[in-house]
């Protein structure tokens, strides 16, 4: 085990470097450069030179390119457009803003969809089951910003029962009620849509498991439906939903782009759009190559946690 | 099928021993399709998402015929009207018809939809197919490619693709669309069909067809891919689908189709400010794309367990 994750970490150095290079070449093909939008129109043209010239822009892409490598592998990721702040302040600003959304959406939908996912297992055909398999195939096929918009449509504009944006109300001292009150909206957004798919999931690798010799056999022991379930089927059926969860925890950097947006959530994805919108380049190079690092990494992870959950898989 | 079953309707009125024997024997030639299309009547919420679709399309190619007004054609005396005889589901902030601008809408949608799966499983097959069939450098290089544009999560990518529509007019923000959504779809094609041929190309028909002097591309194009045909079809119906939704929030996000041409996904983006007076601007559209997607992905799931006769639906 110990040398296939030291294997799998060596390979994905080249790997990281390619996406490092196609990042930073696609980023400075995007019509409108650094230099055209980073700097207010008014500026003088001996100002605009100066600038260009501080920042390194004159310089040929090749050296550009290897200078921010340099400083990421130190993690220097270069000072904002926006304020000049150091980029990893910024994201480090905003980061526990998404790590709150994204674990409590994990945690709902987790809960949500493990009970639900073995329930349509076990109640296969039945009404539960139908029903459950009519509201997964809804969230799929829904384009999670419209549901969004719908819930701001009837809970918060017709209704006003939520708010329709922001962490906390403006102007008033932040309390517990009113950032869950803030928070009801995105959790469900966000949790539906992994609701939809990890429950689905769950129900297909259930309903291997349950048609499985060992079930029979266990329940002609004379242990209980429920025990052969939960303790037997269960946690053998847990295996691939544990894979595709770890590779979903690796849209933490991304953010939520689509709901944090939409709901004015002053986390990493609604970061990202900002910096899009503004062409915030180092901002922007920052957040990719951070997110690609946490997609490989989860890939490792997610690999690994297999290999030790299901004795079966050998890695030589 | 079941041979026994076609004794009474096959067999022949002379009741000749020599056609009663081929009834027996069902020697009719069934094809691919006839066998899929037998297995996929029985699906029947799959064939109620086929007509669906059907009537979706025919009425996206026919917009101009049935649609009661222009889709840009405004009346100053409904600004935000209510849905009424007028206009059925109401009318916009700048008084157009809105079941004319989703007829229209429909069209770009199901337009971009269509042709972003056609360009990515034509790229992805390609890919997979020269990954699969030449092993070595080559597949290396084409899996480290989808390696890398899988390592950035979906949205991130598209959104920092799409920043290259900004200026892009017309047919040609269209055209943008299209490439950008088949850049980031065609990775999961490519490793199917790749996965196909690997396992496809060790097996005796094509040591034969090698043997027979059978070039590369002849083996890839009439033995190896007909045979992978089936999670193909499979997937590149899941694909519209996924490809409309993409494009719902491009445009919603403003990186889509400009204006004055709209999209769905463009039409909720402009009935989001007069959301409070006039919600049927943004309810509509929303519809049209899940009804749209879900009619898409059922016809997936039936077309899936259609094409594998193996396939005992997990559920």
């Amino acid at each position: 085990m110990g040398t296939y994750i030291a294997r799998r970490l060596l390979q994905a150095i080249p790997l990281l470097l390619v996406i490092s290079i196609a990042l930073f070449g696609l980023l400075h093909l995007i019509p409108g450069g650094p230099e055209q939008v980073a700097f207010s129109p008014r500026m003088s043209e001996q100002a605009r030179h100066d600038m260009v010239v501080a920042l390194g822009l004159d310089q040929p892409l090749p050296i550009q390119y290897v200078k921010w490598l340099w400083g990421m592998v130190h993690f220097d990721f270069g000072n904002t457009f926006k304020d000049g702040q150091p980029v990893i302040t910024t994201i480090g600003d905003r980061l526990p803003n998404s790590l709150e959304l994204l674990g409590i959406s994990f945690l709902v939908a987790l809960l949500v969809a493990i009970p639900l996912g073995i329930i349509a297992a076990v109640k296969q055909y039945s009404i539960i089951d139908y029903l459950f398999t009519v509201l997964s195939y809804t969230g799929i096929s829904m384009p999670v910003f419209w549901f969004a918009e719908m819930l701001v449509l009837f809970l918060s504009i017709q209704h006003n029962w939520f708010p329709t944006g922001d962490m906390q109300t403006e102007g008033q001292p932040s309390s517990f009620i009113d950032s869950v009150h803030h928070l009801v909206l995105p959790v469900l957004v966000l949790s539906f849509a992994f609701i939809a798919s990890w429950s689905r999931y769950l129900r297909s690798s259930m309903l291997e498991v349950l048609h499985q010799d060992y079930l029979r056999t266990a329940r002609a022991k004379g242990l209980r439906r429920i025990r052969v379930v939960l303790k037997h089927a269960f946690r053998n059926a847990l295996i691939p939903l544990v894979t595709v969860v770890a590779l979903d925890l690796s849209s933490i950097f991304g953010g939520a782009v689509i709901t944090e947006t939409i709901f004015s959530w002053p986390g990493l994805g609604r970061l990202f759009f900002d910096s899009l919108e503004s062409r915030d380049y180092p901002v922007l190079m920052a957040m990719m190559v951070l997110s690609a690092v946490s997609v490989v990494a989860c890939n490792i992870i997610a690999d690994i946690i297999y290999g030790f959950l299901d004795p079966r898989i050998r890695y030589s | 099928m079941n041979s026994s079953e076609m004794i009474p309707s096959l067999a022949p009125a002379d009741g000749s021993p020599q056609s009663l024997l081929e009834a027996q024997l069902d020697v009719r030639s069934h094809t691919l399709a006839g066998l899929t299309w037998q297995r996929f009547r029985k699906h029947k919420l799959a064939m109620v998402a086929a007509v669906l679709l059907l009537f979706l399309t025919m009425s996206a190619i026919f917009a101009p015929l049935l649609a009661p007004y222009g889709p840009n054609a405004m009346d100053f005396a409904a600004f935000n009207g209510a849905p009424s005889s007028a206009h059925w589901l109401g009318s916009d902030f700048s008084g157009r018809d809105m079941l004319s601008r989703v007829l229209f809408g429909g069209r770009i949608s199901l337009l971009i939809g269509f042709t972003s799966m056609i360009t990515a499983i034509a790229i992805g097959t390609f890919l997979g197919a020269l990954a699969g069939y030449f092993g070595g450098w080559v597949d290396n290089l084409i899996m480290r490619l989808t390696d890398v544009v899988l390592s950035f999560p979906l949205y991130l990518l598209l959104f920092v693709l799409s920043a290259f529509i900004a200026g892009v007019q017309g047919a040609q923000s269209i055209l943008m669309i299209v490439l950008i959504i088949m850049a980031v779809s065609w990775t999961y094609i490519a490793r199917l069909v790749r996965g196909e041929l690997l396992s496809l190309k060790e097996r005796e028909f094509i040591q034969a067809a090698h043997a027979m002097g059978v070039s590369p591309a002849g083996i890839i194009l009439r033995h190896l891919l007909p045979n992978a045909i089936a999670p193909i079809v499979v997937n590149a119906t899941l694909l519209v689908g996924n490809n409309i939704i993409l494009e719902s929030v491009l445009s919603f996000f403003g990186f889509g189709v400009q204006p004055p041409t709209s999209s769905w996904g463009s039409m909720l983006a402009d009935g989001l400010s007069s959301q409070a007076q006039a919600p049927w601007e943004t309810i509509y559209p929303g519809l049209m794309i899940l009804i749209t997607v879900l009619s898409v992905n059922l016809l997936g799931d039936g077309l899936r367990d259609a094409l594998d006769p193996f396939s005992d639906r997990g559920h």
